[in-house]
C-alpha cells in the first residue's frame, strides 16, 4: 500500500513478485487498484481490460481473468469497470463481505511455496480493507518526502498493536542519497521507526521508468542495475519475514 | 613467494611500515581527546557508565538536527516524540 499517492506501489508490487519468481518462489499478484495498471508491468496489452473486479460485477467467474506474465508471474488484473457507479457497487459488495478475499485465498489452497502479492489501493476503503484483512505482511511504500513519511508512520503506528508481522512495515522508495531531504528523511525514519522500517531501501533509478516504457521489468531491462539487486534483496527479506511462516498471503 | 611471505609478516606486525605523518597523528590525537572528553563529561555528570550510550545520544542528536533543517519535519518530529513519550 502507498503512504501517499504516486509513491510507486504498483512498481514495487510487480518487481517484488518478479524477484520472488527469480528466487524459485511461486508468486501470484493481485491488482486491487481501480487504475488497473499492474498488468502493464507484466507485459499485458494496453487494450486488455478484463480483470477480477470486472468479472465479479459482470457475474462471471473471476478465475478466468488470471494471466501469466512473461516473467512467469501469475497475475490477476483489476479490470476496467464501466463507470464509477459500478465501483461504488463493488465497494458496497466488499463492505458486505469483508472477508471475501481471505476466503478466496483459502479456497485457492495455494502451496507453501507461493506468496501472494497485492497492489493495495489507499481507497476505496472497502477494497483496501479486503487486502489488509487477508495480509500476513503489509508493506507501506514511502517516498523520502514529508507527506509520505507522515502517512507511512501514521499507518505503521496505527497497526503496531496487531500481532506478528501484520503491522505495516515502511519501505523507502526512490531514495537519492545526493538529495539532502532524502538523507534526512531516511535518518529520521531509521532513528524513530527503525523497527517498522524494511531494511532494504529502493533507490531512484531511471531504468525503472524506462523498463516500463519497454514493457519489461527491471530484471529484463537492466538486470545488473543497483535497483534490480535491491528488489532481489527485498524479495529475500519478504520471504524471510512473511515467510512462508504460515504459508501464503503477502 | 618470498615477497608474499614478507608481505604477510608485515601485515601481522604491530609495527607500521611507516610512521603516520604529523597530520595523521594530530587527527588521531583529536579523536582520542574527543573520546576522553565524552568520558569526562559523563563522569562529571555522575554517570560514568553512561558513556557507553554516547552513540545513542549522538543518533538522537543527528535526528533532531536532520529534522531542524526542515520546518515541516521538525513539527512532525516534535509531535512524533510527544506521542511516543505519552504512549
Amino acid at each position: 500500500m502507498g503512504a501517499a499517492g504516486g509513491v510507486g506501489t504498483t512498481t514495487v508490487a510487480s518487481h517484488l513478485a518478479t524477484a520472488l519468481m527469480q528466487q524459485q518462489r511461486s508468486a501470484l499478484c493481485f491488482d486491487f487498484c481501480p487504475t488497473n495498471v499492474l498488468r502493464l508491468h507484466f507485459g499485458a496489452a494496453l487494450d486488455e481490460d478484463d480483470g477480477f473486479a470486472a468479472a465479479l460485477m459482470g457475474d462471471r467467474d473471476w478465475r478466468d481473468t488470471c494471466y501469466s506474465g512473461a516473467s512467469g508471474v501469475q497475475f490477476v488484473p483489476f479490470g476496467v469497470l464501466k463507470n464509477d457507479g459500478v465501483l461504488d457497487q463493488l465497494s458496497q459488495r466488499f463492505g458486505d463481505q469483508p472477508t471475501w478475499f481471505g476466503n478466496v485465498l483459502d479456497e485457492l489452497d495455494l502451496d507453501m511455496n507461493t506468496i501472494v502479492i497485492c497492489d493495495c489501493p489507499r481507497w476505496p476503503f472497502a477494497l483496501r480493507d479486503q487486502v489488509l484483512a487477508a495480509a500476513d505482511l503489509r508493506i507501506v511504500v514511502c517516498l523520502p518526502d514529508p507527506l509520505s513519511l507522515m502517512g507511512a508512520t501514521r499507518f505503521a503506528r496505527q497497526t503496531h498493536g496487531e500481532s506478528g508481522s501484520r503491522h505495516g512495515m515502511i519501505l523507502l522508495n526512490r531514495f537519492d542519497a545526493a538529495r539532502a531531504l532524502d538523507r534526512d528523511v531516511q535518518l529520521l525514519l531509521r532513528r524513530q521507526h527503525g523497527h517498522l522500517t524494511v531494511p532494504v531501501t529502493i533507490h531512484e533509478d531511471e531504468y525503472v521508468r524506462e523498463a516500463l516504457a519497454h514493457k519489461q521489468t527491471i530484471f529484463d531491462y537492466a538486470p545488473t542495475s543497483q535497483v534490480a539487486l535491491e528488489y532481489a534483496a527485498l524479495a529475500t527479506w519478504t520471504t524471510a519475514r512473511s515467510g512462508l511462516l504460515n504459508g501464503s498471503h503477502g | 613467494m618470498q615477497n608474499s611471505k614478507s608481505s604477510r609478516s608485515s601485515v601481522g606486525s604491530s609495527e607500521p611500515l611507516h610512521p603516520p605523518s604529523s597530520k595523521v597523528q594530530d587527527q588521531l590525537a583529536t579523536r582520542l581527546d574527543t573520546t576522553i572528553d565524552v568520558v569526562n563529561l559523563f563522569t562529571h555528570l555522575g554517570a560514568e557508565n553512561a558513556a557507553v550510550t554516547y552513540h545513542e545520544v549522538r543518533s538522537d542528536a543527528d535526528a533532531k538536527v536532520a529534522a531542524a533543517r526542515w520546518p515541516l519535519l521538525a513539527e512532525w518530529q516534535g509531535s512524533d516524540l510527544q506521542m511516543e513519550y505519552f504512549s
